[in-house]
């Protein structure tokens, strides 16, 4: 059983994880970078360690300088948050070797669900629904290509075994077109990826990016907490994601949720982590498994009352699960905004000093912020300074008190998203709700063409 | 006998008390040899500050986190001492993180100034560990 936890990320992450550790009664070592040395979460946490320079590359992806520093420290866990290194299979296997926890899932569980063929496969076998499309890498022979497009029938979209996140992907609308977008991928999948291998799926016109959240403990209770919908996306980057996701039959979430469940049985799952779907016409299609905690986990934590990353810890000290499936009760509706150190209109980052920060509150407003007036914007990483969120009774209510919120949110010294934000909370098809992944760049084409 | 560790850190100590500036020690199958370490003779402060390029300091930092050594785990006299004349890259410390003994080195040549670490302090990376004020080649 540990009691101190080296937290090997950075901004609001980082401060989210001290957080919960110290309301646990659980010591904190924030691991940073020079450029983060003035942090506020640096400053609260019980021991603080520079690691490096600047570059994420020196510190937060330095697997042996963190390693070092747990060493130092006395941390006996480590927590990784999103990002960097937490879906890293080997650091979680050599945190394991240095004798520490990882609060995370066990390492082959992130190296199967990694490899994107071989999560589909182990989702196919647990009853989860897929693209349609094999549950294999491609064949070499181009004629044996041919032959599985032609059976899924066109658009088909082919991915990279070890990409994710939107990248290593095309689409392809025409069979003549198969030959040479299959070598293309190929060849950028060995570069960037480092595995050649391919795969092939029907690609979906205006699908809606929903996720399920799970919990899992060492106990044999595995639970799903709810749906997420994350549809509201620039370039594959989430921007507004809520809870539930409107409009969707809850009979159809409920059985999704339980083949969820039942694919945690299987691999042998622990930890939080979240499935993401594509959703069409009624019906769910598994695209990949996020080993992790994830930026948007705050909406699913306001309908559900559960405290996700106090629970990451509790599994990692190899506590059972305090509720089972019946004991969920999702309540009302939450929403999250990004908020982003950038500009607005051509989305540059934003780096600098905050010279002013205000930020709301009120009842079922939550502002998980590592930002302080002073606070520096460094250069070097993500442009996230900050995410709001707001709960009401109804999806009405939660909007309309994000609205209030977001007028009284003042930043100076950078510039920040808030403007598109507000945009967002004024558009008809965002306020009905349902509105698919490629509606906000759509939306943005038609503003810009208006302008 | 085998020479271990424990052997060559009682052999420097003895060597280290009783000035003896080497040893060599031939057994079967291993030798070993052991040769004092004579930090340069301290120029008198006056003479080096004459010669001071400008007050400017410099300051040697730790690039490692980890708990900092003023000496060598095995000797009680520091590596380095205020007034001390030392050369670009000369040891000023260490830093110990686990079993590995990182040094720190001098970015200058110069006259020791202060020594900030305290042993057994934790330092991080860029941790300022002791200032050097620069002396020209």
């Amino acid at each position: 059983m540990f009691d101190t936890v080296l937290i090997a990320n950075r901004g609001e992450i980082a401060l989210r994880i001290q957080r919960a550790c110290r309301a646990m009664g659980l010591k904190t070592v924030a691991i940073h970078s020079e450029a983060d040395r003035d942090a506020r979460y640096v400053a609260l946490a019980d021991q603080a360690l520079c690691i490096g320079p600047a570059p994420a590359s020196r510190t937060y992806l330095n697997a042996a300088a963190i390693l070092l520093a747990a060493e130092v420290s006395g941390a006996q866990a480590i927590h990784p948050g999103y990002g960097f290194l937490s879906e890293s299979a080997a650091f979680a296997e050599q945190i394991a070797r240095a004798g520490l926890t990882f609060i995370g899932p066990p390492a082959d569980c992130i190296r199967t669900m990694g490899d994107k063929v071989a999560a589909k496969r182990a989702m196919r076998a647990a009853g989860v629904p897929c693209v349609p499309g094999p549950d294999s890498a491609l064949p070499d022979d181009p004629a044996e290509v041919r032959a599985i497009a032609r059976e899924i029938g066109y658009p088909v979209i082919i991915k990279a075994a070890g990409g994710g996140g939107g990248r290593g992907m095309r689409i392809v609308r025409e069979a003549r077109e198969l030959d040479d977008t299959l070598a293309l991928t190929r060849a950028e999948a060995s570069q960037a990826f480092k595995n050649p291998a391919v795969y092939i799926e029907k690609f979906l016109e205006k699908p809606r990016h929903i996720e399920i959240q799970v919990l899992c403990d060492a106990h044999d209770n595995h639970l799903w907490l709810g749906d997420r919908d994350c549809s509201m996306q620039r370039r594959n980057q989430k921007v507004v994601e809520e809870a539930p996701a409107p409009g969707i039959d809850r009979a159809l979430v409920e059985r999704v949720g339980a083949s969820c469940v039942e694919a945690c049985r299987r691999i042998g799952y622990r930890g939080a982590g979240t499935f993401e779907f594509l959703y069409e016409d009624g019906e769910f299609f598994f695209i990949e498994m996020n080993t992790r905690v994830q930026v948007e986990h705050p909406v699913t934590e306001m309908t559900t009352g559960i405290d996700i990353v106090k629970e990451q810890i509790r599994i990692a000290q190899g506590d059972p699960l305090p509720m089972k499936q019946n004991d969920i009760v999702r309540r009302g509706h939450a929403v999250e905004l990004r908020i982003n150190a950038e500009d607005p209109n051509s989305f540059a980052p934003s780096p600098g000093t905050v010279t002013r920060w205000d930020v709301p509150g009120g009842i079922g407003i939550r502002i998980d912020s590592h930002i302080a007036a002073g606070a520096s914007v460094p250069r070097h990483y993500d442009s996230l300074i900050g995410k709001l969120i707001a709960h009401g009774a109804t999806r009405d209510e939660a909007l309309a008190r994000a609205r209030v919120a977001l007028s009284e949110l003042r930043t100076d010294g950078i510039r920040t998203n808030v403007p598109l934000h507000q945009a967002i909370l004024a558009d008809p098809a965002f306020c009905e709700g349902g509105y698919d992944i490629h509606h906000l760049e759509h939306w943005m084409h038609a503003r810009a063409a208006r302008a | 006998m085998t020479i271990d560790l424990p052997t060559i850190e009682r052999l420097a100590g003895m060597l280290e008390r009783s000035g003896v500036a080497a040893i060599e020690i031939e057994e079967a199958g291993q030798s070993l040899k052991l040769v004092m370490d004579r930090p340069i003779a301290a120029a008198p402060a006056r003479a080096a500050s004459a010669s001071a390029v400008d007050d400017a300091s410099v300051t040697a930092k730790a690039d490692i986190a980890g708990h900092f050594l003023a000496a060598h785990p095995w000797r009680a006299k520091p590596f380095v001492e205020p007034g001390q004349r030392i050369e670009a890259g000369a040891i000023i410390g260490l830093v110990k993180v686990g079993l590995i003994y990182a040094p720190v080195v001098a970015p200058a040549a110069g006259i020791v100034d202060t020594v900030i670490a305290e042993t057994g302090a934790l330092v991080g990376y860029g941790s300022p560990v002791a200032r050097i004020r620069p002396v020209a080649a």
